[in-house]
């Protein structure tokens, strides 16, 4: 019961395909491309749900806004102080962001103003955020910074609700693991804001509420939505489950879809894999008549199909990992993002886990694996005495 | 020299095709019996049977009815399972055609048959080039087999029948494709085993080989019969 | 239902683990009927080929299927962000009354199917093949057990609706809760951890014993002890093992520590336990083997050889669950 028996047959096993390369090249290839395919579509989904994560990681519990006639309203500042009275809420803050169409480089920016906790977790690359009262000063995404060619300490102008041009400095530009949350963005003072936008006084985009216990999140909404009933209340929680539910839902349709492309590969892998040819299956006779046994051959095929899925699967995640997070998914990228396609340029973070290779590898080589069941054994079955009627 | 059977058949019948047209009797009714260290000569011509029966006593099909004992054991009904390991373990084979792997190194084509056991690669290469420098192919152990001359091939297939240490070596038409010269060095080599204490097997129908004097049973075949069986000594 | 990658893995992995050991049992009904080990026909040939093909479709599912027990629960970690009030694995597999179950079933296809290729392995050794028919009839008892399990995983896919509050770990487990995981969690520690031990110990006092001699009441001694412990780990895993290992008093999920955060620790702690498990088991299961005497000497390696197995299993799982009370600091007295 040793493992040099297994050990020898796996070399032979690679020996011998390495001398028939060009045979299996085929194969090996489609199969990359399947491999390369199916983990570029898990790969942005999970990109898109930890960015939505990471965004949402230091927002408040509850974002309350008001609706009037079915539409999102500017809220009133007025209702903080019945809102800090709920039991539970240990903050209330006003927030103050909007959209800006620039029409110089035709992107929709996000404009934000600096509330007291806004983008205190997030990293500057360099410089700083304008401070709450200062005038004509301005904190940028790297997007903006590109598609404007400014650097810090020079300066651009906005036009303000009334058409008149605004200037800004740059003060600082932002660095986040996540690109696509700051890549837009621009973080203005909210007196700037507020001028920028002709944002009435008494009144903010909405309000951000924090509670002591996430728990309690819940209780407290539906207080507020008691008290205000034109407010409308939304919980992180709903929101990270949204946005799961659209990049798991639509990577889903993508690879359901894609499922067929898989099988007319293992359809292919399956006629490569029966059509034994003359010499291959003299070869076996050969073997079995000096012997070896049919489960050495079984367990030869064996190695065979692991070694051509390993040699597909590393390169095409390779390709897939490259294509996502160094190529923003250029191939497929606007069916599974939702938003403008308008949008700056932007990099995704990063981020690849175990799950992810496994649900993989179960979706692309144990179909695989499974298909080389039966022409391996029919190969295996070749009598050994062929060598010597022939 | 001691007298053990080594290998025995009773009745030994092989039919293809059984109950359909086509049906062919290849052997009928074969009862031989073969001492250990004897040389041996199927006769006979082409379709006489004496591959199959050769075959059969390698343990690689099953006779279709009679036993055949191999060292004592009936193999007759034994799963195909438990016939390998004896042929591994008693046989070495020599076939007509060489049947070397293409594009394997000659070392490799002789360690081949060992390759499902437990045998460490480092020893069993070294058994290999052991037994390759005895047949002077010492210079030759890299060589891919398909640049090998038709003598080098011959000795190279006969490495890899003598690389599990066999008792029993089956040789089918092993002169066939060699000149005179090379059938003869050929037929030297299976004499030197012949007096290790090995069991030589040939069929043939060449009468180089069984014309030679130390051929000691000389079974003749003829339509899946024996039609003649001579001894010597 | 939901088009998760995850969930379509697992679907399309349990319908072919079905499509294999299907096609296994309808050969294994056709070898039962036609079988003749004396007979030198075409047909036994081929018959004794086929065997070869079912071998290898059981093996080929049960691997199959152990990815799957760990991609099922993995999966079920995953979507708990999509279902409100799930914190973990636990919370997802509560999300209805399928998710719990499946699991068992994928365990218990496992364990059925991995001493289908021990027996086979077995059988093998013999030359008359004894064990032909057991193996066969055996094959033919796991269908069911597949086809349930499929069914399960289904069910729980299809009726997985992510607007259910479901309990999570958080609830499920604590010490308030009502329901199977909460009265294992709830149980007094210190019993509890008296209990594993002293049963760590008869199983490996079985297991040297069998591995010196592989006689009666040791090797049917080591199946029972195996089994108890296996039921006892797991209970215990959840009463206090757990807990150690993530720090929390309160915190009793089976299924985190096979996270990254700590460290992967649940892959050689459940890998050790159900290899170990198993190899107990299985050393009195093939005890009645004995009487077929091609197969005894057999036997007795193999015995000696699993016990071994189990007591190599048994230890490191002892070690990983114990390492973390004696290193760390954490301590659940008060508790």
């Amino acid at each position: 019961m040793g493992i040099e028996k297994h050990r020898n047959i796996l070399d032979y096993t690679l020996l011998s395909l390495l001398r028939r390369k060009f045979k299996n090249i085929g194969i090996i290839l489609v199969f990359t491309f399947v491999i390369f395919i199916v983990g570029s579509i898990l790969f942005l989904s999970y990109s898109f749900k930890r960015e939505a994560y990471l965004i949402l990681k230091g927002s408040p519990e509850i974002v309350v806004h008001r609706m009037m006639a079915g539409r999102h309203e500017l809220t009133l500042l007025s209702y903080m102080k019945d809102i800090i009275e709920i039991p539970g809420v240990s903050k209330v803050e006003p927030r103050y962001w909007g959209y800006y169409y620039d029409s110089m480089t035709k992107a929709n920016y996000t404009i934000l103003s600096m509330g007291e906790t806004v983008m205190k977790t997030s990293r500057l690359l360099k410089g700083r955020l304008p401070e709450i009262n200062e005038k004509n000063s301005a904190a940028i995404g790297k997007g903006v910074a590109r598609a404007r060619f400014i650097d810090i300490g020079n300066v651009f102008s906005l036009q303000s609700a009334d058409g008149s041009q605004m200037v800004f400095n740059i003060v600082g530009i932002f660095e986040t693991d996540s690109e696509l949350m700051t890549a837009d963005l621009i973080v203005l003072s909210e007196s700037d804001f507020k001028r920028l936008v002709k944002m009435p006084e008494g009144m903010a985009t909405d309000l951000a509420i924090y509670v002591y216990n996430e728990t309690e999140a819940l209780t407290v909404a539906r207080k507020i939505r008691e008290r205000f009933p034109d407010s409308r209340p939304i919980l992180r929680d709903e929101i990270i489950r949204t946005y799961d539910a659209v990049f798991g839902w639509r990577s889903g349709l993508v690879l359901t879809l894609f499922i067929g492309a898989l099988a007319a590969f293992i359809i292919l892998a399956w006629d490569k894999a029966t059509g034994l040819s003359a010499e291959e299956k003299q070869e076996i006779g050969i073997l079995k008549a000096i012997g070896w046994e049919t489960s050495d051959i079984l367990e030869m095929k064996f190695w065979e199909g692991l070694v051509i899925s390993l040699t597909s699967f590393l390169p095409g995640i390779i390709l897939a990992y490259l294509h996502v997070f160094f190529f923003g998914a250029s191939l497929f990228a606007p069916a599974l993002k939702g938003w403008s396609v308008i949008y700056p340029e932007y990099r995704l973070a990063p981020f690849i886990n175990f799950y992810q290779v496994a649900t993989l590898m179960a979706i692309t080589v144990i179909p695989y694996i499974a298909s080389t069941i039966i022409p391996s054994w029919k190969a295996s079955i070749t009598e050994p005495d062929i060598v010597m009627r022939g | 020299m001691s007298t053990e059977i080594i290998i025995e058949t009773a009745n030994t019948t092989k039919i293809f095709n059984k109950e359909k047209p086509d049906e062919v009797i290849a052997v009928n009714d074969v009862s031989i019996k073969i001492n250990r260290g004897d040389f041996v000569v199927f006769k006979g011509p082409s379709g006489s049977g004496k591959t199959t029966l050769l075959s059969m006593i390698g343990c690689m099909t099953r006779p279709t009815s009679g036993s055949i004992y191999v060292k004592g054991k009936d193999v007759s009904h034994l799963p195909e399972r438990f016939m390998t390991m004896i042929r591994r373990n008693t046989f070495g084979f020599i076939f007509q055609q060489f049947h070397l792997i293409k594009g394997v190194s000659v070392c490799e084509n002789v360690m081949l048959p060992l390759y499902p056991t437990d045998i460490k690669p480092s020893k069993l290469r070294k058994k290999a080039e052991e037994i390759l420098h005895n047949l002077g192919m010492e210079g030759r152990k890299d060589f891919p087999v398909q640049r090998l001359s038709g003598g080098e091939q011959q000795r190279t297939t006969i490495a890899r029948a003598l690389i599990n240490d066999p008792d029993i070596i089956l040789a089918d038409e092993p002169t066939a494709h060699l000149d005179t010269n090379l059938s003869e060095e050929f037929l030297s080599i299976m004499r030197g085993l012949q007096q290790e204490g090995k069991t030589i097997l040939i069929a043939t129908h060449d009468p180089l080989v069984y014309e030679k004097d130390y051929i000691n049973l000389i079974i003749e075949m003829r339509d899946g019969r024996v039609k003649n069986i001579i001894g010597k000594q | 239902m939901f088009l998760h990658p995850g969930i379509i893995a697992l679907t399309i992995g349990s319908g072919i683990v079905l499509l294999l050991i299907l096609s296994a049992a309808l050969l294994g009904i056709r070898i039962l009927r036609r079988w003749d080990i004396k007979s030198s026909s075409e047909e036994q040939l081929s018959l004794e080929r086929k065997t070869y093909l079912v071998s290898i479709l059981v093996q080929y599912a049960l691997s199959f299927e152990i990815l799957s027990v760990f991609l099922f629960i993995y999966t079920a970690d995953d979507i708990h962000t999509l279902l409100v009030g799930a914190m973990c694995a636990t919370g997802s597999l509560n999300a209805n009354s399928y998710g719990f179950p499946t699991l068992y079933a994928k365990i218990v296809t496992f364990f059925v199917s991995a001493s289908w290729i021990a027996i086979n392995y077995l059988d093998n050794k013999a030359e008359d093949y004894p064990l032909i028919t057991i193996k066969y009839k055996l094959l033919i008892g796991i269908v069911p057990i597949v086809l349930a399990e499929s069914a399960l995983q289904l069910q729980y896919f299809l009726n997985i609706n992510p607007n259910v509050i479901t309990s999570c770990c958080g609830t499920m487990f604590s010490e308030e809760g009502k329901g199977i995981g909460s009265s294992l969690a709830s149980l007094p520690i210190l019993p509890t951890k008296i209990t594993f031990y002293s049963l760590l110990t008869i199983l490996l006092v079985n297991g040297i014993a069998v591995s010196r001699t592989p006689i009666k009441p040791f090797t049917y001694l080591l199946s029972i002890s195996s089994l108890l412990f296996f039921i006892v780990s797991i209970i215990s895993i959840i009463t206090f093992i757990s807990l150690y290992f993530y720090q929390l008093p309160t915190h009793h999920c089976p299924f985190d520590i096979l996270q990254k955060e700590y460290y992967y620790v649940g892959y050689p702690l459940y890998i050790s336990l159900f290899s170990g498990i198993f190899f107990g088991m299985m050393v009195g299961f093939i005890e009645p083997f004995k009487k077929i005497s091609l197969l005894r000497e057999t036997i007795l390696q193999t015995q000696h050889r699993w016990s071994l197995y189990a007591i190599i299993g048994a230890v490191i799982f002892a070690l990983i669950s114990t390492a973390p009370m004696v290193l760390l600091p954490f301590t659940l007295e008060g508790y």
